[in-house]
C-alpha cells in the first residue's frame, strides 16, 4: 500500500500556478495581432476572438477544476492509505481498518472516506456537505458533460479552490 | 413513485420557512440581504465611476440574470455593464452560499477576471476564512455560531486569484485598477 504522494501528484499551489499559465498563454494568443493566430482564427475579427477566448478560458476553467477535485480526493486517499499501514490507535484509524479489510483500496470515497470521517468529526460536516456538492460537478466533467447537472450552485476554479483550501486547512490528514 | 404527496410537501415546506423565520438560519432572508449589499457595492462602483460617468466616457446599465443556489433554488440578479469605449466590463454575481464568503461578484472582462468578495470586516487573510481547528486526538471543538447577513461587519473587499487568493480593501483606486486590468484585453 501506498504511504504517500507519488511524484506525480500536484499540489494546489502547482495546480493553481499551471492553470495561471495556461490562462495567460490563451490571452497573449488571443490577442488581436493577425500575424500571430494560426488556423482557423485567421481573419476573424477581433469581437469573435474575444468569444472563443472567453469559451477557452471557461473550457480551461472546467477542467482544472476536475484537477482540483481529484487532488482533494488524492489527499483523503493517501491519508487512508497512511493510517491502514501505520496502525494509528484514534478511533478514526480503527474504523478506516475495518473498512480496509473488506475493500482495501478500491473503498468508496463518498459513502465510506466521507461518512467515517464526518462520523468522526462532526465539525467538518459543512465542509464534507460543499464537498460532497463539488462531486456532483467532477462526476459530470470526468463522464462526458452530456446531461444537464443539477449542482444547486456555480462552481468554478476559484471556488473549488477555496474548497481544497479548507479541507486542507480543517482535516487532520496524516501523510 | 412518489413517497410523498403534494400536500405534504407544500406542508412540510411551510413549516420549514416558518422555522427559519423564528429565527433560525433562514436562506430567503439570506438571499434577500446578499441582493441588498449586491446594490450597495453597485452604489458605490457607481460613485466611484461617476466623473467619467459625467464626462461621457463611461456609461453604465444593468441587466437581470438568473442565479441558481439549492438552498433557495432559482432567482433574478442585477448584472452591472460598464461600458468603456469598445470594451465592456461586467459585474457578475455570483451567489450567496459559497465557501468562506457571503457574496461574490466576478469583474469580467477581455482582459481577464477579478473577484469582489463580502467579508467579514476583519478578514485579512485567506486561510482566516478556511480554518477550524480540529485536534488529532479526536476531541471536538463546538462550530463556530453562523454569522447572519442581516448582521453589521460584512464589507466588499478584492480578492486575487488562486493560489494567493490575496485580499485588499475595495477603494475608488483599487477597483480603478482593478477595472483597467480586466477591461484591457
Amino acid at each position: 500500500m501506498a504511504n504517500g504522494p507519488t511524484a506525480d501528484w500536484h499540489g494546489l499551489v502547482e495546480i493553481a500556478e499551471y492553470h495561471n499559465d495556461v490562462i495567460a498563454a490563451l490571452e497573449r494568443f488571443f490577442t488581436p495581432q493577425p500575424d500571430r493566430l494560426e488556423g482557423s482564427l485567421v481573419n476573424q475579427s477581433a469581437a469573435d476572438l474575444e468569444i472563443v477566448l472567453a469559451n477557452r478560458r471557461k473550457e480551461t476553467d472546467l477542467r482544472s477544476c476536475l484537477v482540483l477535485l481529484a487532488s482533494i480526493e488524492a489527499s483523503f486517499r493517501v491519508d487512508y492509505g497512511t493510517r491502514c499501514s501505520t496502525k494509528r490507535k484514534d478511533p478514526l484509524s480503527r474504523d478506516l481498518r475495518l473498512i480496509y479489510k473488506k475493500y482495501g483500496l478500491r473503498v468508496s470515497f463518498e459513502d465510506d472516506l466521507l461518512r467515517l470521517w464526518v462520523h468522526h468529526y462532526p465539525v467538518l460536516k459543512p465542509v464534507v456537505g460543499e464537498l460532497r456538492g463539488a462531486m456532483k460537478y467532477r462526476h459530470w466533467i470526468a463522464h462526458g458533460r452530456y446531461w444537464q447537472p443539477r449542482l444547486g450552485k456555480r462552481y468554478d476554479f476559484t471556488e473549488v479552490y477555496v474548497l481544497a483550501l479548507a479541507v486542507q486547512e480543517q482535516f487532520p490528514f496524516v501523510n | 413513485m412518489a413517497t410523498i404527496t403534494f400536500d405534504e410537501l407544500v406542508r412540510q415546506e411551510q413549516e420549514a420557512i416558518q422555522v427559519s423565520s423564528a429565527g433560525e438560519f433562514n436562506p430567503f432572508r439570506e438571499r434577500d440581504a446578499w441582493l441588498e449589499r449586491l446594490d450597495e457595492l453597485y452604489g458605490k462602483v457607481e460613485e466611484f465611476l461617476a466623473d467619467y460617468v459625467k464626462s461621457g466616457g463611461v456609461k453604465i446599465a444593468y441587466e437581470s440574470i438568473r442565479i441558481e443556489e439549492e438552498q433557495v433554488g432559482s432567482y433574478s440578479a442585477r448584472e452591472m455593464l460598464i461600458f468603456v469605449g469598445r470594451k465592456t466590463v461586467r459585474l457578475e454575481p455570483i451567489g450567496t452560499f459559497l465557501i468562506g464568503s457571503k457574496g461574490r461578484v466576478d469583474v469580467v472582462g477581455p482582459g481577464g477576471t477579478g473577484r469582489l468578495t463580502l467579508i467579514g470586516r476583519h478578514i485579512t487573510d485567506i486561510s482566516q476564512l478556511v480554518r477550524v481547528s480540529v485536534s488529532l486526538d479526536g476531541s471536538l471543538p463546538s462550530l463556530p455560531p453562523r454569522m447572519s447577513l442581516s448582521e453589521r461587519g460584512w464589507v466588499w473587499k478584492m480578492m486575487g486569484r488562486p493560489p494567493k487568493l490575496s485580499i485588499r480593501e475595495l477603494t475608488k483606486d483599487s477597483f480603478l485598477d482593478l477595472l483597467a486590468e480586466v477591461a484591457n484585453g
